[in-house]
């Protein structure tokens, strides 16, 4: 497996994105959530990239990626994943993302539709009056999060992003996510701008123009973005399929890396 | 004009209004690229960036009032 990377300008020329691409075959771009670079992707990378080149980057604000403006909307996100395509010399890519990816996801399917060959929305949800929101505790934690350490706000969010089982059976992987997660730090601005972005989020309306193959994951046991949004997007989205993952909470790639086989199959039947 | 026929006119507007935005900004950034001194290139970009941005956040309330 060969692995390059570089520094894509977005579209305002000051905003720019780390990327990296891994493995060979049809190209499928990751798009990480809240807060995480192109990093956290680190257990599905080496799954997807078996049989497909992998791309992945550090959204605007995080990892190695800088950002000039305050606020961020899934809008300019989703016009950055284009420019990361730009950089790396992709015309149209598999495009699997995850909670604040799934958003940008949605988006660039809908700003950008020919660069998108094939969505993977994971435990995300759509925006507008109909999703469901968060109970009254995580959104509370979402608040106070702006104001901790790193370390004490990731211990603070295992009972949020993970279920019980993987808390029980599996500590040592969320350990390691953690691990991986304080490797790359990021700034309290930059978490405020990608919160704003999630929240002020809005596609339900429009998904119904997104005409490619599309496949959603969710947890069941998701209180970040309940599952209730996921049966909302495959509802709308024609001829969308719906992977729910009894067991798992929010980071179910952590909690169900089966999973990634799952997503692989679906990518490579469709290049 | 019954309420499907309205709110299908007023996701027209909204998505007509959304296009101009995009054009704006895309303008704006196409200047800033384009235009290599400074503080011209910042206010482009700033412009621009703003444009997207509160735009966006506009278009977002929009549909999120009317459900479309």
């Amino acid at each position: 497996m060969t692995a390059t990377a570089g520094l894509a300008p977005a579209p305002d020329g000051r905003t720019r994105l780390h990327w990296e691409t891994t493995g060979s075959g049809a190209p499928v771009l990751l798009i990480h959530g809240l807060g995480l670079s192109g990093g956290a992707w680190w257990r599905t990378v080496p799954v997807l990239a078996r049989r497909l080149r992998v791309i992945t980057f550090d959204n605007r604000g995080t990892g190695r990626s800088q950002a000039a403006s305050l606020a961020y909307t899934t809008e300019a996100m989703a016009d950055d994943a284009a420019a990361v395509l730009d950089a790396a010399g992709l015309e149209r890519v598999h495009v699997y993302g995850i909670s604040l990816g799934g958003m940008i996801a949605q988006q660039l399917a809908l700003r950008h539709p020919d660069r998108v060959r094939s969505l993977v929305l994971g435990a995300t949800q759509p925006g507008g009056p109909r999703a469901r929101p968060p109970d009254a505790e995580v959104l509370e934690f979402l608040g106070s999060r702006l104001h901790m350490q790193p370390r004490d706000a990731a211990r603070a969010s295992i009972p949020f992003n993970y279920g019980t089982r993987c808390r029980d059976e599996h500590p040592e992987r969320i350990e390691e996510d953690i691990a991986q997660r304080l490797a790359h730090p990021f700034s309290e601005a930059a978490y405020a701008a990608q919160l704003y972005a999630g929240a002020v989020h809005n596609c339900y309306g429009r998904l119904d123009r997104i005409a490619v193959p599309t496949l959603v994951v969710h947890g069941a046991l998701d209180r970040m973005i309940p599952v209730a949004n996921a049966h909302l997007i495959a509802g709308r989205i024609p001829g969308a399929r719906l992977r729910i993952l009894e067991d798992s909470g929010h980071l179910y790639p952590t909690e169900a890396p089966e999973v990634d086989v799952e997503i692989a199959a679906f990518l490579q039947a469709l290049s | 004009m019954d309420l499907d026929q309205f709110l299908a006119a007023a996701a027209a507007c909204i998505d007509a209004y959304e296009a101009s935005i995009r054009a704006a900004s895309d303008f704006q950034f196409t200047l800033a690229r384009a235009l290599d001194v400074e503080p011209i290139r910042s206010i482009a970009a700033t412009c621009g960036d703003l444009t997207r941005d509160l735009g966006a956040t506009a278009v977002s309330s929009a549909r999120w009032l009317l459900d479309v």
